[in-house]
């Protein structure tokens, strides 16, 4: 008798653990989440599971994709529809993507993030993107050489990121931009491609949280360096020579080995003027021409005279599209109150005069001339 | 939580014990004047078993008589060193021989441990005294390595079933007096011959004491093996660890001894006990110090690295998989997913159904003569792992874990270790099972704890982590060059911390020479 009690005892003890149980097979991964907003403006929400086929005898399974979708009211209404049509558990939290649809990111994207930072098992390492378009016609794109969609785009982000497309960024380090008046966010800008494939067509402006513009890659690097968030490599491509007989010839392409980002933000009269001076140490990839050392001083001039002129116009569209990137209002929380109180919160970025000068230097060619 | 309760009360129970009770004084038999009752006396001790031989013996008129057990004594030697020498001595000779070749005693209860020991007893009439003379059976196989813990580089010595021998081999490595051996006996009605070795200026005086005392206390008829000796002794038998080395090697031993530990030996056992001993004592291999001190080093923290992975790694998947999946990285749960998808077992079900294989294996090839054996190696390794994933009932991912810990646990060179090792994952991958990580952390917390409460022999068992001793990490963790150990380790208490000064002089003083 007191064997058996004790033995009770420590069932007791052990078994209380096995409430909070998760196994991993019954669990359907989810991998990409798509938010849309459908025509009746109810949410739409798309899934995006993966699907492994046993291959006989190979060591790795082959794994393809498969997309659900359902409108609710809120996010976790749509999942509970969606979970009622597929056998297992929806398990998000090893999802990589959170998709949001043009019209969707137009109304604003923090209440169908809610759901994300509300619930503990909720993976914090997606990446967010906005798609041209409805975000639930990309997870039904079948590329060719890789099977599994969220691989894919995945992978088609980070060489973005590896580029300087885009910025290197989670829910996780969005969360606080996000919420932050004085600051914007810019999220990776994807387009569908005949059904096949998905590009990254440069940045998503976001003025506070909703969408209202976009940039194109070599604005959105220019950009990128301007925020001083240069990722591995920065290529540009710029036309030097004119009238040249072959058309190759006319173009310079760079990387941009070393940088240096000065950043103030100046107080007169409760305006502000915000100076960017941008120091580019560049090796030159691409010369047809020949004989850099040649034309290196003419180069120099005529690039910095480029991007600067660039430079400008990109932050023109972030000032039309309100989306203050650069965090000014943050430093003006920080460091001039004063003048943050007396300015128009939700406008202020257009406001701001901007002098932006980028100098280009040439410090490598090649080991040919 | 019965079994600490149970724990706890045996403590108690050891502080009320009384006095011991084999230390009464040794009983004494005169030797009788006639030869006769002498003879009378013998034949009832030993109820006149047939291997008790009586012969009459007469030299020069002296009535005497030659008594033997013809099972335990040799009879080339009888006849060449007792019967010859005697009989052929003529005259007053006889005294001189039987004086300078015999040993004389005058006690028959002596004379009944001797007569059992191997020994020969000559008796004479109406003498108070008699004479022996060892004339033992030597019977010892071959000095070779033992089976169970070999070596690359070194000696390929090893103990063996004769304690003389055994005895031999340690002090023919350490030639010098201060190498003590004192002999004990244990067992209230077959007495087992038992040697402790030490030496005099280095092991601790309070661990001598401590040992003989509880050597006293033992009052069983008969001490079946070291092992049992080992259970006697030991400071908690409640726990998984072994708190006493016990090896074969020879090197191994002087090495011990070296540090200011005690070596206890016994008539018939080829292991030898040594104590006290500290946990990280049975990750050492005498490979280590043989080996140059690089490749000893991270050996020795490949070994320490396989006990937290033989502990640890199936309570890990377990709960990975059965709670906390999120913790695999991307590229990983795919490939886990495939794998486990169709495995209708809950993972601690799948998890103890392979490891209780292993140990089934194991366990059937122990006792397996070696031909038989590879049999048992294809049927289990092949077919249960290859077949049990075909048939879809374990997955391909807990094959790989089971596999890494089976040989994470066996490479630990100590068996007694391993077999604790690989006791102390399963109360873990249930607690795993129904806790996920938090259990892990809950019982792992329990064992460091309960290694650190631990003692052998009165010092700390988990040394020198608990308590911290950073000079002694040199020869634990890692082994650094040998001419950096300049002291011995504290966790024995030596006499005498010093080892070395300076080996390496030559080094520094080269510039001096010239």
């Amino acid at each position: 008798m007191k064997g058996i009690k004790s033995i009770l005892l420590v069932l007791c003890f052990l078994l209380t653990g096995c409430w909070d149980q998760h196994l991993m097979k019954n669990a359907v991964l989810v991998q990409i989440l798509s938010f849309d907003l459908t025509p009746k403006e109810e949410l739409l929400l798309g899934v995006s599971i993966p699907i492994i086929e046993e291959s006989s005898g190979g060591p790795q399974a082959m794994v393809k994709s498969e997309t659900f979708s359902a409108s609710g009211h809120t996010p976790r209404d749509s999942r509970l529809k969606i979970d009622h049509e597929i056998a297992g558990i929806l398990d998000t939290s090893k999802n990589k993507l959170i998709l949001f649809g043009e019209r969707m990111a137009g109304t604003g994207i923090y209440p169908s993030l809610d759901v994300i930072w509300r619930d503990p098992r909720n993976s914090l390492g997606a990446t967010l993107g906005v798609v041209e378009g409805e975000a639930v016609d990309l997870l039904g794109i079948k590329p060719k050489h890789e099977t599994n969609v969220s691989e894919y785009i995945q992978d088609a982000l980070t060489s973005a990121e590896e580029n300087s497309v885009i910025p290197s960024q989670t829910i996780q380090t969005l969360a606080s931009e996000m919420i932050d008046p004085g600051e914007d966010t810019v999220l990776p800008f994807l387009k569908m491609n005949k059904k096949k494939s998905a590009v990254v067509v440069g940045l998503a402006l976001m003025n506070d949280k909703k969408y209202s513009g976009n940039l194109p890659p070599q604005e959105s690097t220019l950009l990128l360096l301007l925020e001083n968030k240069k990722g591995k490599n920065a290529r540009f491509t710029k036309k030097v020579n004119k009238d040249d007989q072959h058309v190759v010839n006319e173009y310079i392409s760079f990387n941009v080995q070393d940088m240096k980002r000065k950043l103030k933000v100046q107080v007169k009269d409760r305006e502000v003027f915000v100076s960017i001076n941008l120091d580019l140490k560049i090796s030159v990839e691409e010369y047809p021409k020949g004989d850099v050392p040649k034309d290196i001083e003419r180069l120099n001039k005529l690039l910095s005279k480029e991007l600067t002129e660039d430079a400008k116009q990109v932050i023109t569209k972030i000032q039309q599209a309100n989306c203050d990137a650069f965090g000014i209002g943050r430093r003006l929380i920080a460091f001039h109150p004063k003048t943050w109180e007396v300015q128009d919160k939700k406008d202020y970025f257009k406001n701001i005069k901007f002098n932006t000068t980028v100098k280009a230097e040439i410090i490598k060619h090649g080991i040919v001339r | 939580m019965n079994i600490i309760f149970r724990g706890i009360k045996r403590h108690i129970k050891k502080d009320f014990k009384q006095v011991p009770s084999n230390q009464k004084s040794k009983p004494f038999v005169g030797v009788f004047t006639s030869i006769d009752e002498n003879i009378s006396f013998i034949k009832n001790i030993f109820s006149c078993s047939d291997d008790l031989i009586i012969k009459e013996l007469n030299v020069r008129n002296k009535r005497g008589i030659l008594v033997f057990l013809n099972t335990m004594t040799d009879s080339d030697k009888i006849q060449n060193n007792i019967l010859s020498p005697v009989l052929e001595a003529n005259g007053d000779q006889l005294d001189s021989v039987l004086k300078s070749k015999f040993l004389k005693s005058d006690n028959l209860i002596k004379a009944k441990e001797e007569l059992l020991n191997g020994s020969c007893i000559i008796l004479f009439d109406r003498d108070q005294e008699f004479y022996r003379l060892e004339v033992a059976i030597s019977k010892a196989r071959a000095v070779i390595e033992p089976n169970n813990e070999q070596v690359i580089k070194g000696s390929h010595e090893g103990f063996i079933e004769n304690l003389l021998i055994n005895l031999h081999l340690i002090r023919k490595s350490i030639r010098t007096p201060d190498l003590i051996m004192e002999h004990l006996s244990v067992g209230e009605h077959i007495q087992s011959k038992l040697t402790m070795v030490y030496m005099k200026d280095l092991a601790n005086k309070e661990i001598i004491k401590e040992f003989k005392r509880r050597i006293d206390y033992i009052s069983m008829d008969h001490i079946p093996s070291i092992g049992s000796l080992q259970e006697l002794i030991e400071d908690s038998t409640w726990s998984p660890f072994p708190q006493i080395l016990s090896t074969e090697r020879v090197d191994r031993v002087i090495g011990h001894l070296n540090e200011g530990r005690v070596a206890i030996f016994m008539e018939g056992s080829p292991s030898c006990l040594l104590i006290p001993v500290t946990f990280f004592a049975f990750f050492h291999s005498p490979d280590d110090y043989n080996s140059r001190w690089m490749i000893g080093t991270f050996i020795r923290s490949m070994r320490l690295m396989s006990i937290a992975i033989a502990v640890n790694l199936p309570a890990i998947y377990i709960a990975v998989i059965g709670f906390h999946f999120e913790v695999l990285p991307d590229d990983l749960v795919l490939p886990v997913v495939s794998s486990i998808r169709n495995i209708p077992f809950p993972p601690l079900i799948e998890a103890l159904v392979m490891e209780l294989t292993i140990e089934l294996i194991r366990e059937a090839g122990v006792r397996l003569p070696a031909r038989i054996g590879q049999t048992i190696g294809i049927v289990g390794g092949l077919v249960i792992g290859d077949a049990v994933v075909r048939a879809g009932l374990v997955s391909n991912t807990m094959i790989v874990v089971v596999a890494i810990t089976a040989v994470a646990a066996y490479s630990i060179p100590s068996t007694e270790m391993s077999d604790a090792v690989r006791f102390l994952r399963f109360p873990l991958m249930i607690l795993a099972s129904t806790f996920g990580f938090v259990g892990i952390v809950f019982g792992f917390m329990f064992t460091l704890a309960h290694l650190c409460r631990l003692e052998s022999f009165g010092t700390p068992y988990f040394a020198p982590w608990a308590p911290f001793r950073l000079k002694d990490l040199k020869d634990t963790f890692i082994r650094l060059p040998l001419w950096k150990f300049n002291t011995r380790p504290l966790d024995s208490n030596p006499k005498m911390l010093r080892k070395q000064s300076l080996s390496r002089g030559w080094k520094t003083n080269e510039s001096n020479r010239e």
